[in-house]
């Protein structure tokens, strides 16, 4: 997908409830349907970004808007560079976890990111 | 990295300060960012004013209407915000790696806040994939570009 980053990505996959080790092929029926997983991910994305967008973008570094202020979305981050922490999703009694995927750290929670 | 919502956000920053805003001049200070300049490029771009400020994935572009032909000046924030730019025309290049030296035709043309430096980046627009803010981006367009992908959801999304 066109932009999305590890921040996100890892965002999305956690309010669809997706687990980041299945493969992509495995959302998609034999018919090349959408699965419903896939339908959640797909609102879940779009969900993130247009959250990220209102809090004016993530500051990890030293990302500046055009006046020269921050981005707060770093602070909504339910899964993203929060290892050991509480997992967010209401009713789960998880921790987030840290996995490296292709070089790459990926945060998730096992108990409720369990599809598909 | 900065990404998509960073992008926008600077995006929605600079559409009431660039868009409309005309060129007075152009000074090349070297003859190519990446690739040659054409022959007419700055004179092209004097007087003329840029008619949109977008943003496509991660990168940020300006549509620029000229009287013999129309340029596109793209931009990517790269790794600590600074802003990656050069110009490309509508006809396209063929993407390629960001290039290592900073642009000051773009930063002086821009006028984009001092914290930024510009560095020229070349790439086409129509080759960065499915755009997660468009209305084309659902599960039906998802599902045709994973059916059958053996790589990880999260490779998968990230590409
Ligand atoms: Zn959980």
């Amino acid at each position: 997908m066109a932009g999305l980053s590890n921040i996100y990505v890892a965002e999305a996959l956690h309010r669809a409830h997706i687990l980041p080790t299945v493969l992509a092929g495995t959302l998609v029926t034999s018919k090349g349907k959408p699965r419903p997983a896939l339908e959640d991910l797909a609102g879940a994305v779009r969900q993130v970004l247009a959250d990220a967008i209102r809090a004016g973008g993530s500051t990890l570094r030293d990302f500046r808007n055009t006046e020269g202020g921050n981005g707060y979305f770093q602070h909504n981050f339910a899964v993203y560079d929060r290892e050991g922490v509480l997992c967010a999703t209401p009713l789960c009694s998880g921790t987030v976890e840290r996995i490296v995927q292709s070089g790459r750290l990926t945060f998730f929670c096992l108990l409720c990111q369990e599809k598909p | 990295m900065p990404e998509l919502p960073e992008v926008e956000t600077v995006c929605r920053g600079l559409q009431p300060w660039l868009k409309g805003t005309r060129i007075d001049n152009v000074t090349l200070n070297r003859p190519n960012l990446r690739f040659p300049f054409p022959a007419r490029l700055a004179a092209d771009l004097a007087g003329n004013a840029i008619i949109s400020v977008g943003c496509r994935a991660k990168y940020l572009h300006r549509l620029l209407a000229l009287c013999r032909a129309r340029y596109r000046q793209v931009a990517a924030l790269l790794r600590n915000g600074h802003a990656a730019q050069a110009r490309s025309s509508c006809h396209g290049h063929r993407s390629s790696r960001p290039w290592q030296e900073p642009s000051d035709l773009c930063r002086s043309a821009s006028g984009l806040s001092t914290s930024m430096i510009i560095w020229p980046i070349v790439l086409n627009l129509l080759e960065l994939g499915l755009e997660p803010l468009s209305n084309d981006f659902n599960s039906v367009q998802i599902a045709s570009k994973f059916a059958g992908k053996k790589t990880l959801i999260k490779s998968a999304l990230l590409h």
